[in-house]
């Protein structure tokens, strides 16, 4: 016994195995999932903190240029935020799709995804026009300089995140994704609903108070 | 300490008891990622979005409350959307720290500033 011990080698008959190949892989699959998911939270957490000094400093010129803040379109914003809930509501509609093992619905809510996504920007793009029009631009004052900023670089996560959509919606129609894996449809939802979050605040804050 | 005995301990090894078996909290949260809510849930919480941005919209037209109710309704909004889009409800506490702190420091930063507001 003692020349058993003292090599390391132990008899292997009746020793069960403490973790099988698919056991070790499913685990090393999910912790590497939960990483990532905790790295796009941490991403979202850093955007978060560029987004809340920007608001931070938009509320400071915005009592300051009362002229400047009626030519905001609040009707216009308005149907623009519904769209983008309306967007969100198919992100997560897709994922409760591949979830259930539903291709149709899948990409047909990716493919709406992308849709409203570029819907927003058309907004937002005649929003611009137009304010540039009655001469609130960009160099025109602090007043244009916070909103441009806030709303342009707002603007700018949305044209990532429909780029991103589309990516999302051609793997789909590729076939890639499926009931049990589709980590790629849920970090691309978690940044869209970010961004709807960010314009929840925008549009209170800035637009309607 | 018989030869026997080492297999036994080395057996034992990767077995667990009933009561390890149960999932913690944590791991229970893990199972429920997954799933998540139903899509029932998401439409409910699509409407009340929708609900709560058509009141946003007619508060502005009350001049005195204006400022509270605001808040409140966005405050809700944003709830709804971290909890159940983003699954935040369902998901490991610490992802809530995450995601809250920097808006704390988004308040304090705000309040800092609010003096040079003339």
């Amino acid at each position: 016994m003692q020349s058993e011990l003292a090599t390391g080698t132990i008899p292997s008959q009746n020793v069960e195995p403490v973790l099988v190949a698919g056991e070790n892989a499913h685990a090393g699959h999910k912790d590497n999932s939960e990483n990532k998911k905790f790295a796009i939270w941490l991403f979202l957490s850093s955007e978060s903190i560029l987004f809340s000094v920007m608001i931070a400093a938009m509320l400071l010129v915005r009592w300051q240029y009362p002229e400047e803040h009626a030519l905001l379109n609040i009707p216009l914003t308005s149907l623009s935020s519904f769209v983008l809930l309306g967007s969100s509501y198919m992100v997560v509609r897709a994922l409760a799709g591949i979830q259930a093992g539903n291709r149709k619905k899948f990409t047909r809510s990716l493919f709406l995804v992308v849709a409203l996504g570029i819907v927003f920007l058309g907004f937002q793009v005649y929003e611009f026009q137009v304010l540039a029009h009655e001469g609130l631009r960009l160099n025109s004052g602090p007043f244009g300089f916070a909103f441009f900023t806030l709303t342009g670089f707002h603007g700018f996560h949305v044209i990532i995140g429909v780029v991103w959509a589309l990516r999302v919606f051609i793997n789909a129609l590729n076939g890639q994704f499926t009931a049990t894996d589709h980590f790629g449809v849920e970090f691309f939802g978690l940044y869209w609903h970010f961004v709807d979050v960010v314009w929840i605040f925008i549009f209170t804050i800035i637009y309607l108070l | 300490m018989t030869m026997q005995d080492i297999r036994e301990a080395v057996a034992d090894i990767g077995q667990t008891s009933p009561e390890e078996a149960k999932p913690t909290p944590t791991q229970q949260s893990d199972v429920e990622v997954g799933h998540g809510p139903n899509e029932g849930i998401y439409f409910s919480t699509f409407l009340l979005l929708a609900a709560l941005t058509v009141a946003e919209v007619l508060v502005t037209y009350i001049p005195g409350l204006k400022a509270p109710l605001l808040f409140g309704l966005m405050v809700a909004k944003v709830w709804l959307v971290v909890s159940f889009f983003m699954h935040l409800r369902y998901d490991r506490p610490i992802l809530r720290w995450v995601f809250v702190i920097p808006i704390l420091l988004g308040v304090i930063v705000s309040l800092a500033l609010s003096p040079l507001v003339q």
